[in-house]
């Protein structure tokens, strides 16, 4: 196409744009540079720019470009104006100026003059330029020259990198992209401009601007990006670490979030698989397989990943309880004179934020009462041949699916036989049962809510202060609290715990055609209630399989619903309330299941033998069994 | 003050609106051995389960009875779980209170129910 036709028009309203923009980039000088200024000098660079590549004058297209560049960041506040802003503005509006001149005389456009001014262009775009103005050298081989001295070997430590990359190849953005999977192989990328969000939509304009954090030396780094075949040119030059705030891209950067609302979004999305759940158990039996039914599988796994996602955050290392419990080992220990040497081990251990809230209180309870009634004083310990300075240590440990909390001292422990002769002075045991009680049961008299009420404390008494509620805590989360203590020898509290609470895994069982859960947390085993695995013994029924004879009760007569299976059934091999192995018959098992146990609502909140209710995938509604607090007779 | 109210047994009752989370026909209800006598058992709502309770057992009127399967009006607030066996035929409007314990309705007195007291009457066992 013969543009000489269109030339005059051209070189006319050029030098009216410039005219214009110059008198505005006489203005734009510190904070001083009005908005609409900048907005308006922005459009007459805009307007250079197009109508030079109309007219295929490159060189000019291509200073306007840089220059349009630096006043769309200007404009729109992204970049502040320097004191050089001004005069590298109008230094490169008088060029243009000069280009256009060369034009109408129908000389070459371009006479080399505008490269240094592009170089301090592109370096006020991003911030680049030294307190002159001027870009630091670059080599043309693309290599820079090192700002200031600095040891050969010195790592490079935080640099601000200014890249070109080659025009010359298809999808730049994509090329963006490569080279800063590179460069993050050189260092950490504290910063990248634009963003990687846009360089995925494609906008790029082929410069990018990289706050780098490298080990490298200088030179060995700057080499590297020399090296880079998708890198046209570059700067390097040494900067300050960015704020703190200007967390690093990538996964490091951290959040804060109310816990109370990632408890609603847990519940929401345990909600979402009963729902799901829904949708796949609706499902006609013949369109299993079909994609629709492979849709509602892959929703289930996914629902579950975020399940697993949110319930990982909001996990707590135990570290966050242990100053509390401190405090009240110290507080209690001074108070009554008694020195105590406070330890805990594994508090690194990361427990469910919701666990750890409801066991606290117990925790303290437990510490404040070895100190007080576990620890003997000084005296009693010298008679004892013990160190001046009782042991009180919390361990906590977590294997798989179970979470142990132990809290152990090395003071006066607990004699079964007085805990019975307390017991039977308190009437919670006539003199046979106190015989026929093994030592190991009777150290759970301590958690009897009539164990510690008498008026005088004794040291027997006041061990089991408050331990019904600690016990009834621990219990409440599908735990167990087991004690071991031996005379003189101190005491041993274990919290038994299953380390989530909300999703499990369970057998529904049926007893009496009514459904239940059992968690397999709960379980020991199952053996078959056959007349191979049967003993009658004093008209009571036991479990023969194994090495032991295990007590069994059928879990009709323990719920008061009528028999409809009079033998034969399975029984649930689990751990009584006093830590000793029973056995809970059911009909049928029917099946192993993953349930989310919801606790039973107000006003059955509380009733033993339950831990709560489940949804079923059906929409049926299972009680969910708590063996060990099964009222067995 | 606006409130919900039916016709039960020889007596009129009334609810406030804002203790009521939601009215829905009741389902299949899930028993619950050993549980109080006034818990019919537990019901399924959005995935979760809910406790019904009878309230005509609680009212003092032996003819109050829920014919059919009823409705579930479910508790809001901190009585979130809990729902009350109703007649079908339920009524929204608003009252007047008139002498104690009780609402005026369109010119009828109806007995104004305390929801939080119904409920913890519900957990007893006597």
């Amino acid at each position: 196409m013969d543009l000489s036709a269109y030339l005059d028009l051209f070189i006319a309203e050029a030098r009216e744009h410039i005219a214009v923009a110059s008198g505005l980039a006489s203005k734009v000088d510190g904070r001083d540079a009005a908005e609409t200024d900048l907005r308006e000098l922005f459009r007459h660079v805009h307007s250079i720019k197009g109508m030079a590549a109309s007219m295929g004058f490159e060189a000019m297209s291509s200073l306007a470009h840089d220059a349009e560049s630096l006043m769309d960041l200007l404009r729109q506040g992204q970049i502040a104006p320097k004191p050089a802003t001004r005069r590298v503005l109008s230094d490169a509006l008088a060029c243009l100026e000069r280009m256009v001149d060369r034009a109408e005389a129908k000389q070459p456009v371009d006479d080399g003059e505008r490269a240094p001014l592009q170089e301090s262009l592109r370096g006020l775009l991003h911030g680049t330029l030294d307190s002159e103005g001027r870009a630091p050298a670059v080599d043309p081989g693309g290599s820079a020259r090192p700002v200031g001295t600095q040891e050969p070997t010195a790592p490079a430590g935080c640099v601000k990198l200014a890249l070109i990359v080659r025009r010359d190849r298809a999808f730049p953005a994509v090329r963006a992209a490569v080279v800063l999977g590179r460069l993050g192989k050189l260092g950490s990328l504290l910063r990248i401009d634009p963003p990687m969000a846009a360089l995925r939509t494609g906008r790029f304009d082929g410069r990018l601007l990289v706050t780098l954090l490298s080990n490298l030396p200088l030179r060995t780094l700057a080499a590297k990006i020399a090296a880079l075949e998708e890198v046209d040119s570059f700067t390097l030059v040494p900067t300050e670490a960015p704020p703190e705030r200007e967390a690093p891209q990538g996964s490091k950067a951290t959040l804060r979030v109310k816990a109370d609302r990632l408890d609603e979004l847990i519940e929401e999305v345990l909600d979402l698989m009963t729902s799901i759940g829904r949708i796949d158990s609706g499902l006609a039996a013949d369109r299993q397989g079909s994609p629709l039914a492979r849709e509602a599988e892959a929703a289930r796994r996914l629902a579950r990943r975020a399940y697993d996602g949110l319930v990982d955050m909001r996990l707590v290392p135990f570290e966050v309880s242990t100053q509390r419990l401190r405090r009240t080992a110290d507080e209690v220990s001074r108070k009554l004179g008694k020195p105590v040497t406070f330890e805990v081990v594994g508090d690194d251990v990361r427990i469910d934020r919701s666990l750890l809230e409801r066991l606290i209180d117990p925790l303290v309870h437990m510490v404040r009462n070895a100190v007080d009634h576990g620890i003997e004083s000084p005296d009693e310990r010298r008679a004892a041949n013990k160190p001046a300075a009782g042991q009180l240590r919390i361990a906590v440990e977590r294997h798989a699916s179970r979470l142990s909390i132990v809290v152990e001292d090395d003071g006066r422990g607990l004699d079964p036989r007085r805990l019975k002769q307390v017991a039977i002075e308190r009437g919670l045991l006539t003199p046979l049962e106190a015989v026929r009680l093994a030592d190991a049961d009777a150290l759970l008299l301590i958690t009897h809510p009539g164990f510690s009420t008498a008026a005088v404390m004794s040291e027997v008494s006041g061990r089991g202060v408050g331990m019904d509620v600690v016990k009834h805590a621990v219990e409440a989360t599908g735990g167990r609290l087991r004690i071991d203590a031996r005379p003189g020898r101190g005491a041993r509290f274990e919290l038994a715990l299953p380390a989530t609470v909300a999703l499990v895994q369970a057998y529904v069982v049926r007893a009496s055609g009514v459904s239940f859960a059992v968690p397999l947390a709960a379980l020991l085993r199952m053996a078959p209630m056959d007349d191979h695995g049967t003993i009658w013994r004093d008209g009571r029924r036991f479990s023969s399989a194994g090495s032991e004879e295990i007590p069994v009760w059928a879990l009709c007569d323990v719920l008061g619903l009528p028999h409809v299976r009079p033998v034969g059934g399975m029984a649930l091999i689990t751990e009584s309330a006093r830590g000793t192995t029973v056995g809970i018959e059911v009909d049928e098992i029917v099946g192993r299941r993953e349930i989310v146990v919801r606790p039973l609502p107000v006003p059955l909140s509380g009733l033993p033998g339950y831990s709560g209710a489940a949804v079923l995938d059906d929409g049926s509604i299972v009680l969910v069994l708590d063996p060990a607090n099964l009222p067995l007779a | 003050m606006d409130l919900l109210y039916f016709q039960l047994g020889g007596g009129a009752y009334a609810i406030a609106l804002e203790a009521i989370a939601d009215v829905a026909p009741a389902g299949p209800i899930y028993p619950v051995p050993l549980s109080p006598p006034a818990v019919l058992g537990l019901a399924e709502r959005r995935g979760r389960p809910i406790a019904v309770i009878d309230l005509p057992s609680l009212l003092d009127d032996p003819k109050a009875t829920v014919r059919g399967a009823g409705h579930l009006m479910r508790l809001a607030g901190p009585l979130a779980g809990a729902a009350f066996l109703v007649p079908a035929a339920v009524l929204s409007g608003t009252g007047t209170p008139a002498r104690s314990g009780h609402v005026s309705i369109e010119g009828r007195l109806h007995v104004l129910l305390d929801a939080e007291a119904l409920v913890k009457r519900a957990a007893a066992f006597n």
